[in-house]
């Protein structure tokens, strides 16, 4: 195989640490493969945890996705290493989702997580947190709510900041499609917030 | 412009979500800025529009709840080796195109064995129709029963056995239909078991020689035999020479190489769809 470093295409830190972590676990070394989970496993559960809002299922999810990865690493034909990781959580999210379609179980709960603090400082005022956390909240709830293509869209752009190209690759449909997807899903987060929008107006 | 109603239920509402994200032509743009500027209710979907995509940006990352690195135990496991590392290339992207290989595979597959057993199936259905005409013109001086009973049994009367006919008229005068105006014995037998009904259990009636004896030994063997490797039959009242007949059943009648590389194909692209789903299930 080739020198992966040379594919980089923008001469940054992360890429070229990535792609030297890569090559050094493509050759057996596990340990530099635990560096690119402790590189990316925060990224790659806060990818899936919005995708699949049940935190066990997404944390199943997440540590599959890293099997597969170390079982694929030959596949690895440089470039991004964040992308395919992204890749590959992304459709073993998209997997979970078709086999929830298959055997209907209980809906998605809404997405709690008790452990995120708003920041302190300008922010500390009692009431202005109230409000943050109650619009966290909200748009979880009407995150969990609209379709699993809709999210998942929604959550590679405007969460994890992919570009709509990236998305097309990652999810295996055309731009047009992927665009449609994340501008029908945000008219459908309105409607599911319709009720709460003051919250967000202003 | 085109011209504005006052309900925001008929504008596009895509279009104003677009014109929130910035996702518009120069000439769509121009389009979704009228609206909005029109209509108050499309205005207020794009302010909500941007501040859900600001909410969204801003959303807290959740935090994870488990260390996923691997440990020895996990790394072993997963480490292909052998028949799974060779099982494990099919499902690499760059061989994605085995995919379509295979449906095209498995389609040639199916559309030339439906393809080599069609003209069977027509010979046979076309043949069944064109032969009871000609046997019942030829053995129109016949009683009704007995024509009946030819049809039914799908028998010839030839030239030898004509004069065995015991039809009133002597053997010279007696109608000679061609030799060769039932295809297929096949056919005829097939046309009998459809259309004669209980004459097809009869033997032929009033054929002189014949009446005592029983039917043609090979007459049913030749449904398997197909129309074209079978000569055409010719009535013969001597059991021993009935066998001969039965003999054309013994005509080479082994798949046509149309068939076995139909097979063939059908064999290979299933092979490639279930290689193909092994390795998606082995990554």
């Amino acid at each position: 195989m080739g020198d992966l470093r040379t594919t980089a295409t923008a001469d940054d830190g992360p890429q070229r640490r990535d792609l030297i972590l890569v090559e050094r676990a493509q050759a057996g070394d596990l340990s530099a493969f635990n560096d690119l989970v402790l590189c990316y496993q925060d990224q790659l559960y806060g990818l899936v945890a919005r995708m699949v809002p049940d935190q066990d299922q997404a944390a199943d999810v997440v540590q599959e996705a890293f099997f597969s990865a170390y079982r694929n690493l030959d596949a690895f034909r440089g470039g991004s290493v964040k992308s395919w990781l992204s890749r590959i959580a992304v459709n073993a999210a998209m997997d979970l989702q078709r086999a929830r379609k298959r055997r209907p179980v209980q809906p998605y709960p809404e997405l709690e997580d008790d452990s995120w603090q708003p920041p302190a400082g300008e922010e500390a005022d009692p009431e202005r947190q109230v409000v943050t956390a109650e619009r966290v909240r909200a748009l979880n709830s009407a995150l969990a709510a609209i379709g699993d293509d809709q999210r998942a869209a929604i959550v590679l752009f405007d969460v994890e900041g992919f570009d709509y190209t990236e998305i097309a690759e990652m999810t295996g449909v055309s731009l047009g499609t992927v665009k449609s997807r994340i501008h029908r899903g945000r008219l459908a987060l309105r409607r599911c917030l319709e009720d709460r929008m003051e919250l967000f107006r202003g | 412009m085109p011209a504005l109603t006052h309900r925001s239920s008929d504008h596009d509402e895509t279009l104003i979500a677009r014109l929130a994200a910035g996702d518009l032509t120069e000439a769509e743009a121009g389009r979704a800025r009228a609206l909005v500027a029109a209509c108050p209710a499309c205005a207020q979907v794009e302010a909500d529009i941007r501040s859900i995509i600001a909410a969204t940006e801003r959303l807290p990352a959740p935090h994870r709840t488990r260390d996923f690195r691997l440990t020895d135990a996990d790394a072993t496991r997963l480490r292909r080796t052998g028949w799974r590392r060779l099982l494990g290339r099919f499902g690499e992207p760059r061989l994605a195109f085995t995919r379509p290989l295979a449906t095209g595979l498995v389609a040639l597959g199916i559309a030339g064995l439906v393809f080599a057993s069609a003209p069977s199936f027509l010979q046979a259905g076309g043949a069944a129709t064109a032969a009871q005409a000609p046997v019942a013109g030829g053995l129109s001086g016949l009683p009704a029963s007995s024509n009946a009973g030819a049809s039914a049994t799908g028998i010839e009367y030839g030239p030898g056995a004509a004069g065995g006919v015991d039809g009133g008229e002597p053997a010279a005068s007696a109608p000679v239909p061609p030799p060769l105006t039932v295809p297929s014995p096949a056919a005829s037998v097939a046309s009998a078991d459809a259309s004669a009904g209980p004459a097809a259990s009869n033997p032929p009636a009033d054929v002189s020689s014949a009446t005592a004896a029983p039917p043609p030994v090979g007459i049913r063997n030749l449904a398997s035999v197909p129309a074209s490797a079978a000569p055409a039959p010719v009535f013969n009242a001597n059991p021993g020479q009935g066998k001969s007949t039965g003999g054309a059943a013994e005509a080479p009648s082994g798949p046509s190489a149309l068939v076995l590389v139909s097979l063939v194909l059908l064999l290979v692209g299933a092979a490639l769809f279930i290689l193909r789903w092994a390795a998606r299930r082995a990554t």
